[in-house]
């Protein structure tokens, strides 16, 4: 065996036998989860961007997706993972990790799509196999999934918020993360304000992170929030500035059990440059020992960064290295971290882990597709803040929620912020039909901003659009102005209504499968179309329209007979004129010179007590004007939508109580009459006509 | 120096670095169950009208840290549920659990629920401040507040969830699961099915 392999196998051997390592308990990081998740944008981004009515509340496989995200928070530490959960910020990243190497550094664990198993990649897939999958089962599955990856994602940032994961320190068995989720477990209310943030962390982490340049050894922007590589050492001070590597201000700024003043220590993975004796001073607290308030001396950090907290306990030999002057670097006077200096660490560092976890999950769901329009004509447009370069795919859900790709409705597309898709037709899906027409996912899979293979879905719904063109059967002209409505037939409700153009033509939204076109009042009768030239009076009659009704523009073409109501009148053999005519009240004169100075003069006066129209097939009576009537109505209000396809047939018989009186005179020009009247007779009788239906 | 010396000596130092610190406080918290410490016992009441609550779930769960070589873990060692009675009262006789605990076990960590409620420890009014230890002893009185609006229960149940206590909840904890089922329901939501 080589000498090195010899050294590395008994040093970890040595190192890590009596030793924990945990970052954050398992409970914590489920808490601080929990907390970056509701306080993210996920639960909205569920709602209102996916789809997903039940928010962080849905349920997949008996827990609902907060504890999905919380059991990744937990799990993350499972048997060996925890040796990649180190980061040193001073270190290249490549030697960053647990002892330099022995674990790999967090961050390109949470990148490492080989052997992480969930790294940000396979989480990335695990969405948008969520987007995609057929089975709604599936897709269930790699939502959980995806929550999870999530909750081991931000596991690694608040192990960030470690001192120890920090410093390159595998610690001993109490320690601050103990003592943190002993407050977590008896001290809710400290632990809750913990969460809540502190004073010294509101508007970290500054969004800049996300456009600092990338490191090739781990791409994502996401590890600009465990190191942003601008605390290089001897800067403390910027660690404080928003825009700051989470691990760079942990390091900067805090003690680990075993790393404590060590900016002088021999071994390069144990020397910090910071906190060092410059960045204390000295100030003595009260504290409860044994049930008694003594004084205790702690090192207060007052310089070099972050400020105004107990940074560790002043060791027990301090004044006796102060009276005899010793050399603090030979003789160790051994200051140490309490209770109440864990505490002041907790006090800031656990809002950061929360805030910096927050900003993780809302960067994993930044990407934003916005699409409006109908499938006649839509655009979509990057709603998002970086440019877009990629697929972007429509899926649709079946009647038995199988998701399909819709197909040709693919586009690959460079789109800057704002940048849009413009006039693109969608062939609606018509095999399987959808189980809600109009309803897609919208995925997109590709490079957002600088984020190679990202994935970015979106719920939208693009309505469908289709053209009733109405055309009169008798010679093909356009129908125009004519009203026409489509109607949901399941519900009966109007999807859509519109007026034709002067080419006949009214654009309808409608639901492919289960839509039927009404059309009120071309004839005075409503129908409902009931394909070809055919029509129906009742929405069951109708015909559902299918996407195979419509021709390439998305058109159907109805032909619409222009019904008239026909029915016989007799001539009075007198005057010569209508015996009756179909209005309540009227009169007729006509004069015709004759020569001579003489004039032939007819006058007519009519008169209804009552008309009605009476179907033959069944009886029903519509009456159609009396005595006080302002005018009758035509026979054809009595018809139905069905009248339309029985051109020629009588369908009904008009029962006229009427009255008139024809007279005729020879008069002279100058008024005078000439003998007696030809005729003046009166006419008073019930009449019964057979209608029959007639087409313009 | 030897090869031999020079790895000696590195593991010397390397054990040394990692040596337990100094125990700082003899305040803190003991957090294993060095001995059985039940039975286990309280009142849950109306946190305004100090009415008793009937029916709350009431759940009592012990971590074991776990080592494992180079590492601990917590981990799930039990979990018992009971409901509170007619003058909202529990008492939790859990000698089964706690006598022959493995060492490591953690005192136990305390739930509490009724639908409508906040629950404790994450939504309550009382007791408030370091609470180890308080259901040891008789006395201890638990104040839920009542939550009327829909979406802050919504947002109540983000706080926990039933796979905090168990690994085996629709085992272990149905009167637990059957009242966060009861609450989602109420506020619309889909109750949890036990995975298949």
């Amino acid at each position: 065996m080589k000498l090195y392999a010899r050294l590395g196998v008994l040093a970890i051997v040595a190192v890590l036998s009596p030793v924990t390592a945990m970052g954050y308990e398992v409970q914590t990081h489920a808490e601080i989860t929990r907390s970056a998740g509701a306080r993210s944008s996920l639960d909205e981004v569920l709602r209102t961007r996916l789809g997903v009515s039940g928010g962080l509340g849905t349920t997949i496989d008996g827990h609902d997706l907060t504890n999905w995200l919380a059991q990744g928070g937990r799990r993350e530490d499972d048997f060996l993972r925890f040796l990649n959960h180190f980061h040193t910020p001073l270190a290249d990243w490549a030697a960053a990790g647990l002892l330099g190497s022995v674990g790999q550094s967090s961050i390109l664990w949470g990148q490492n799509a080989i052997l992480s198993g969930w790294s940000w990649q396979d989480v990335r897939n695990a969405y948008f196999e969520a987007l995609t999958r057929p089975t709604r089962s599936d897709r269930d599955s790699s939502l959980a999934r995806a929550f999870e990856g999530l909750g081991r994602q931000v596991h690694l940032v608040q192990d960030a918020a470690s001192p120890a994961h920090t410093r390159n320190d595998p610690h001993a068995l109490y320690n601050y993360e103990s003592l943190v989720d002993d407050v977590r477990e008896k001290e809710e209310t400290t632990f809750g304000a913990w969460l809540d943030g502190s004073p010294d962390s509101p508007g970290v982490p500054d969004s800049g992170w996300q456009a600092l340049d990338g490191n090739p050894l781990a791409p994502v922007a996401t590890a600009r929030l465990i190191d942003a590589d601008r605390y290089i050492g001897g800067n403390p001070a910027v660690t404080t500035d928003s825009l700051i590597g989470l691990a760079e201000y942990t390091n900067a700024n805090f003690f680990s059990e075993d790393r404590i003043f060590t900016e002088n220590d021999a071994d390069p993975l144990r020397r910090f440059p910071y906190p060092n004796r410059s960045s204390v001073t000295e100030q003595d607290f009260d504290v409860r020992v044994g049930g008694e308030t003594v004084k205790r001396r702690y090192f207060v950090k007052s310089a070099d960064g972050a400020i105004g907290y107990r940074l560790a306990t002043v060791g027990l030999l301090r004044d006796y290295h102060q009276r005899f002057n010793l050399d603090w670097t030979r003789f160790r006077e051994s200051p140490a971290l309490d209770e109440a200096v864990y505490r002041d660490y907790a006090e800031r560092l656990v809002p950061r882990a929360v805030a910096y976890s927050t900003a993780l999950l809302d960067y994993f769901f930044r990407g934003l597709v916005i699409a409006s329009g109908s499938d006649l004509s839509f655009e979509f447009a990057n709603g998002g803040d970086e440019a877009m370069d990629g697929t972007f795919t429509l899926y649709y859900d079946d009647a038995s929620d199988v998701r399909r790709p819709v197909p040709g409705a693919t586009w690959t597309r460079v789109l800057a912020p704002s940048g849009a898709a413009e006039d693109l037709v969608l062939s609606a899906p018509t095999n399987p039909v959808p189980k809600e027409p109009g309803k897609y996912m919208f995925v997109f899979r590709g490079t957002l901003g600088s984020e190679r293979d990202a994935v970015v879905g979106r719920q939208v719904f693009i309505e469908p659009m289709m053209v009733a063109r109405l055309i009169k059967r008798s010679d093909g002209t356009p129908h125009r102005g004519a009203a026409v409505q489509a109607i949901d037939a399941q519900t009966g409700d109007v999807l859509a209504s519109g007026l034709t153009d002067q080419d006949g033509r009214a654009q309808l939204a409608w639901k492919p499968g289960r839509t039927i076109l009404f059309i009120p009042s071309v004839n005075l009768f409503p129908m409902y179309w009931a394909g070809a030239s055919t029509f129906s009076s009742s929405i069951e009659g109708g015909r559902i329209l299918q996407p195979t009704d419509l021709d390439a523009q998305r058109q159907v073409t109805i032909p619409i007979p222009l019904i008239l109501a026909s029915w016989p009148e007799r001539v009075e053999p007198c005057t010569e004129v209508q015996l009756f005519t179909h209005a309540p009240r009227g009169s007729f004169q006509q004069t015709t010179p004759l020569g001579d100075g003489l004039l032939d003069f007819v006058s007519v006066t009519y008169g209804v007590n009552l008309i009605t129209f009476i179907r033959d097939d069944n009886g029903h009576e519509t009456t159609l004007c009396g005595d006080t009537s302002p005018a009758c109505v035509d026979p054809r209000a009595g018809f139905v939508g069905e009248d339309a396809n029985r051109v020629g047939q009588v369908v009904g018989r008009l029962v006229r109580d009427m009255r008139a009186t024809h007279f005729r005179q020879i008069v002279e020009e100058a008024g005078g009459a000439v003998g007696p009247p030809t005729c003046n007779t009166d006419y008073s009788e019930v009449e019964v006509l057979p209608v029959t239906v007639a087409e313009q | 120096m030897t090869t031999w010396v020079r790895v000696i000596a590195l593991c010397g130092v390397l054990v040394a670095a990692s040596s337990p610190a100094w125990p700082q406080d003899a305040e803190r918290w003991d957090r294993y169950l060095d001995r059985p410490r039940g039975p286990y016992r309280g009142q849950v009441v109306d946190a305004e009208t100090k009415a008793p609550l009937a029916g709350a779930v009431i759940v009592v769960y012990w971590l074991r840290d776990r080592l494992y070589p180079v590492h601990m873990v917590a981990e799930h060692y039990a979990v018992r549920e009971t409901v509170t009675d007619a003058e909202g009262r529990f008492f939790l006789d859990v000698s089964d659990v706690e006598e022959g605990a493995p060492s490591r076990t953690r005192r136990p960590g305390f739930f509490m629920f009724l639908p409508g409620y906040g629950s404790y420890p994450r939504k309550h009014v009382s007791p408030s401040g370091f609470t180890g230890g308080i259901f040891e002893r008789q006395g201890t009185v638990v104040e839920l507040p009542r939550i009327e609006d829909l979406e802050e229960r919504r947002k109540h149940l983000f706080l926990f969830g039933h796979g905090d206590f168990s690994d085996r909840p629709f085992k272990e904890l149905p009167e637990l699961v059957r009242r966060i089922n009861a609450e989602r329901l109420a506020i619309g939501l889909e109750p949890h099915t036990p995975p298949e």
